[in-house]
């Protein structure tokens, strides 16, 4: 047994189940390796918007290239996590039926989406100057607190930590907001993405144990 | 508060046991679960693993299905109702007197 056994008494059995299956669902990378992919392409989508007229038509293609695969990648991503385990990684991760937690992803995204509400009101209330400024470091800090939150390990720490920075030395630049937008998602998708390769190539070098 | 204490003497001692309250409260957050899931994610070794949960069957709270998904081999895990039950009431006693 592991030494979290130990901590197994002082914990209820729904923190148990919701540390293990945080542990479960990071522990080959994945998540990261795609989310950090949708980042990267996004990143540069705000940028290229402001730069299209006039570009050459094979700039023009790649933009509505990585509009429509950012769409298909940030509209797919749980399934296709999900498809890449059961198809490539059973015999090593084992297999899982989840519940249904379409009542808990949707109350995040609600309690989110208040939040950011609440904060662009207020900050329009106290007419702070530089707007746009704010919003940024205020969304350094907020993929910063998402990542913390949802990782709850060294590296995802870590990944926090360099998101939340850039985010707020970017506020500080005289750079155009769009360069500082694909700046941010690059860097913040960049670190994420190589943080997931790491952690999966260490998970597929580790021996498959099978048999009951 | 003593009452409440005293119940602590009932609790169920099948899953009271750190490494099968950890299978049954995972369990208890999925529709099903493969052997090898349940020992990647509770990092129990292969015997303990195997005999916490023949335990856990004997005992009646999980539900052991062996079959196959393709080439590969699965032995599923499901609790039970009274595997549901019996966590529900584990839960209850423990936050009543701690």
């Amino acid at each position: 047994m592991n030494q979290s056994s130990s901590r197994l008494l002082e914990e209820t059995p729904e923190v148990i189940a919701s540390r293990l299956f945080q542990r479960a669902h990071l522990r080959d990378g994945l998540p990261e390796i795609f989310v950090g992919t949708f980042f990267l392409l996004v990143a540069p989508l705000d940028w290229m918007g402001q730069n299209i007229n006039g570009a050459p038509m094979a700039a023009k293609a790649a933009y509505a290239a990585n509009i429509l695969l950012s769409m298909i990648l940030g509209m797919s991503l749980p399934w296709l996590i999900k498809w890449v385990r059961r198809r490539f990684l059973v015999e090593r991760e084992g297999y899982v039926r989840l519940k249904s937690a379409k009542r808990q992803v949707t109350y995040i995204l609600l309690v989110a989406a208040a939040i950011f509400a609440l904060s662009l009101v207020a900050a329009l209330w106290l007419k702070l100057p530089n707007l746009d400024r704010w919003i940024l470091a205020a969304l350094g800090l907020y993929v910063g607190a998402v990542w913390a939150f949802i990782g709850q390990t060294l590296r995802f720490r870590i990944v926090a930590a360099i998101s939340a920075a850039t985010g707020i030395l970017l506020a500080f630049t005289a750079l155009s907001m769009q360069l500082c937008l694909a700046i941010f998602f690059g860097m913040s998708g960049l670190i994420t993405l190589l943080s997931g390769l790491v952690v999966f190539i260490r998970f597929m070098r580790l021996p498959i144990e099978a048999g009951e | 508060m003593s009452a409440k204490i005293q119940r602590l003497a009932e609790i169920d001692r099948v899953i009271h046991e750190p490494g099968r309250l950890m299978i049954v409260a995972l369990l208890a957050a999925v529709e099903e679960a493969d052997f090898q899931y349940l020992r990647q994610t509770t990092g129990l070794t292969q015997g303990n693993l195997s005999a916490h949960l023949s335990k856990l069957d004997e005992a009646g709270y999980v539900a052991i299905e062996k079959t196959f998904r393709g080439k590969y081999p699965l032995t599923l895990c499901r609790l039970t109702e009274r595997g549901k039950q019996v966590l529900d009431t584990y839960r209850k006693v423990i936050k009543a007197a701690l």
